[in-house]
């Protein structure tokens, strides 16, 4: 178990939190896996990653990802701490006055413009949650094995001085997709850009720190800790 | 009476009557507002030796993967060129039958275009139409294994009256080219000890080359020759000497036994010289060198071999000791020019390491080389072509972070040489990797690798086409492609390049400045070389897309 530990720190932490707490990847705490049934699920997903996702293949052997494994199985028993925050305030907010609602759909709810909520909770651990919260810039994935950016935020300044800025929904050698505040797309040729900025690190989304107290966003964070998806 | 003579009465027919015993190509017709003629007639195409070596007569006909003996892939035509590109549209469209990566270049002879399906299927369609004129089918069961790569095939050979196609479990096999049906087969290597074949062989006099994939396996490389007649091998040259052999010294222990080598892509030919240029892959395992001291010959060199015998005549090792999973098996592209103000048979490369050399194809000799895309690790080559290694850039079991990443700064998609504007392009994947090493042990028919890799990819990585001097290495221009390709390029003497995206875009660009001049959206990744042909006085281009083969001509 000592050597799974280490290995988890390893390999695993960058993503799932050094206590197995979450972070980018969901929480590992007091799980059923949804992938997972078995142990041997578990060796298998650490060797092989889960296609299409963010979660890449891990760079050990068959006894280290055993190792890993057992590790992982044992968080599962965990039982995670009680999610700090009164998650029906949280709901209230996010649905009211804080105007998560406006860009964010949960359950079928609200509007289409960022990342769907449903079961934000089931992908991502308390710590990031609260960070896309206070700088949602900083939550837009990277990688290193993640897909283009499509929440990445573009500023473009066409040749007859048109400017337009949005997230980047599409993007090839010739065109450029933008979704705008507003929900609207744009095609651009790019052979008509004059310049064009990728704002890595940027967000349409406001950052909340300055709108909310710090209660109002631990409650936002519980309320969405508990969206696991389903009803 | 020869197969040859017998089937030049073998004829083709599409259109609305069926036309027998004609053995030159006729056109009806024409009736208005650009459509087909009522009758076009082919005969089953011959290729004697000859027209390989004269390839460059003919750019009417793509006749060998590479376009000729001397890899340039390089079109002669230019009914397509840079004042009317932006006019191609899509002629045809053919799908291909089984879902899978479209890695084919098709080659195209006297109208009939001879083209591979994943995994390892044969079509030939009639070059005007698309239609399918037959298949060649071949099964391959999920037992077989193709262990390191895809389930893939890159394209065939033709030679008299004989189409060829290496199989994933590992066969040759010659098809009749009027009928598709089998002639002879061979196995060349075992499949379940990891050998399989995805390249595209190579027709000489009477011999196929061909070489072998396996290099994550540990099998022992080669190249191998056949009789294009009966399917016997002539010759065969181990990648790996043996004990006693000159180069075996440079394996510690037994690691020469398992050294991989492999040959897995189309090499270039000099029939002056009778040279064969065979670029040679990694060694195994693949990024744990502890197992294997030494320089590691002949894996990832270039290994020039008398065609006759197979003799190793000369070698040039590009990256002694590898641990990055840098093959050199991407094209060696044959250079006739001046050099030093004399003139001189020259071999280039862009190699996967991220250096560009020019050799001495005669003797080997190192002329000159240069980095070409961004590489971490080396200070520069020495005065003989070898690198200067920076230590503590191999892999380790925390990982360690290395430019370009193990994909290499290009791969096997081909590159292209302009005879007209004395450049070299090529595709080139700008991303870096962490490496990391693993302990492993050799088990016959499993991956032997020893580590692996985490690419920095998304945004953090980028594709170009890249234009430098030939000679040189220099480059001229570059275009932005967003993500690293999987896609050669194609000059013409039409003053273009045409090339390919993993979003999806098929394009061209001027081959002096790289300025875009059209492109079409595909709708999925590009994963194969543009080749261009001329039918009934027609020039297309060809390129993949998907499950796709994009056929485009200007419009009528």
């Amino acid at each position: 178990m000592e050597r799974g530990r280490d290995l988890f720190a390893a390999h695993c932490a960058r993503c799932h939190g050094l206590s197995g707490d979450g972070g980018e990847g969901p929480s590992l705490l007091g799980r059923r896996f949804e992938r997972a049934a078995e142990r041997s699920d578990l060796v298998r997903l650490v060797l092989d990653g889960i296609p299409g996702t963010a979660m890449s293949r891990t760079w050990v052997d068959d006894i280290e990802a055993v190792d890993i494994a057992e590790y992982v199985w044992s968080l599962a028993r965990v039982t995670e701490g009680p999610i700090p925050g009164d998650a029906g305030a949280g709901r209230r907010l996010f649905e009211g006055s804080a105007g998560c609602s406006d860009c964010h759909i949960v359950n079928g709810k609200g509007v289409g413009l960022g990342p769907e909520m449903t079961d934000i909770g089931a992908r991502r651990g308390l710590p990031f949650l609260r960070e896309s919260i206070l700088v949602p810039g900083s939550s837009i994935p990277t990688g290193p094995n993640g897909p283009h950016s499509s929440f990445l935020v573009v500023s473009v300044v066409m040749d007859d001085g048109t400017e337009l800025r949005g997230m980047r929904v599409a993007e090839d050698a010739f065109t450029l997709n933008l979704r705008d505040r507003r929900g609207r797309y744009h095609s651009i040729a790019k052979s008509r850009v004059a310049s064009l900025d990728r704002e890595t690190g940027a967000s349409l989304m406001p950052e909340y720190g300055e709108r909310l107290t710090e209660e109002q966003v631990t409650n936002i964070v519980a309320y969405m800790a508990n969206l696991r998806g389903g009803r | 009476m020869n197969g040859v003579g017998r089937t030049r009465w073998l004829v083709f027919t599409s259109g609305a009557l069926l036309v027998t015993a004609c053995s030159t190509p006729s056109t009806g017709p024409r009736g208005g507002g650009g459509l087909a003629p009522a009758v076009s007639t082919t005969a089953v195409p011959v290729v004697p030796y000859e027209r390989l070596v004269n390839s460059d007569a003919e750019p009417n006909n793509w006749l060998t993967y590479s376009g000729s003996y001397m890899s340039h892939r390089f079109s002669g035509l230019d009914q397509i060129n840079k004042d009317n590109v932006a006019d191609l549209a899509p002629a045809w469209v053919y799908q291909v039958k089984n879902p899978g990566l479209v890695e084919t270049t098709p080659l195209v002879v006297d109208g009939v275009m001879y083209l591979t399906e994943p995994p390892s299927n044969v079509t030939a369609l009639d070059a005007g139409t698309g239609r399918t004129l037959w298949r060649w089918t071949r099964p391959m069961p999920s037992t077989v294994k193709n262990i390191g790569f895809p389930r893939v095939n890159r394209g065939v050979a033709v030679l008299d009256d004989k189409v060829f196609v290496g199989t994933l479990d590992g066969y040759l096999v010659a098809l009749d080219a009027g009928s598709g049906s089998v002639r002879w087969e061979v196995e060349v290597a075992d499949n379940q000890a990891g050998h399989s074949i995805t390249m595209a062989p190579l027709a000489l006099d009477g011999k196929l080359i061909v070489g072998i994939s396996g290099g994550e396996v540990g099998i022992r490389g080669f190249i191998d020759a056949y009789d294009t007649d009966t399917g016997e091998r002539l010759w065969r040259t181990w990648t790996i000497p043996g004990p006693g052999e000159p180069g075996n010294d440079t394996w510690g222990g037994d690691s020469w036994r398992t050294g991989a080598g492999a040959t897995w892509l189309t090499g270039s030919y000099d029939p002056e010289l009778n040279l064969l240029y065979w670029g040679i892959g990694n060694p195994g395992p693949d990024w744990n060198g502890d197992v294997r001291p030494g320089d590691n010959l002949y894996t990832a060199s270039v290994m020039a071999l008398d065609a006759d015998s197979g003799a190793l005549r000369w070698h040039f090792q590009y990256t002694p000791h590898d641990t990055h999973d840098w093959d050199a098996n991407q094209i060696q592209v044959l250079v006739d020019d001046d050099w030093d103000g004399e003139p001189r048979k020259l071999l280039v490369t862009a190699n996967r390491n991220a250096f560009y050399y020019v050799l001495d194809r005669e003797t080997g000799e190192f002329l000159h080389g240069v980095e070409y895309a961004k590489q971490t690790w080396s200070e520069g080559l020495d005065e003989h072509g070898r690198a200067i290694v920076i230590p503590g850039t191999e892999p380790s079991y925390e990982g360690t972070l290395v430019w370009p990443s193990l994909q290499g700064s290009t791969n096997w998609f081909s590159p292209s040489y302009s005879p007209v504007t004395g450049g070299f392009y090529v595709a080139v994947r700008e991303m870096g990797a962490v490496y990391f090493k693993q302990d492993v042990e050799y088990e016959r028919g499993e991956p032997f690798l020893g580590g692996g890799e985490q690419r920095l990819d998304g945004d953090q990585a980028q594709g170009w086409v890249y234009a430098l001097d030939a000679l040189t290495g220099e480059r001229r221009w570059q275009f932005n492609l967003l993500s690293p390709p999987w896609s050669g390029v194609m000059a013409t003497a039409g003053g273009l390049v045409f090339g390919g995206s993993q979003e999806g875009n098929i394009f061209a660009l001027d081959a002096d400045s790289g300025e875009p001049l059209w492109s079409f959206y595909a709708g999925a990744a590009t994963r194969t070389n543009p080749m261009s042909y001329q039918h009934a006085g027609k020039q297309y281009v060809v390129m993949s897309g998907g499950y796709g083969v994009f056929v485009f001509g200007l419009k009528d």
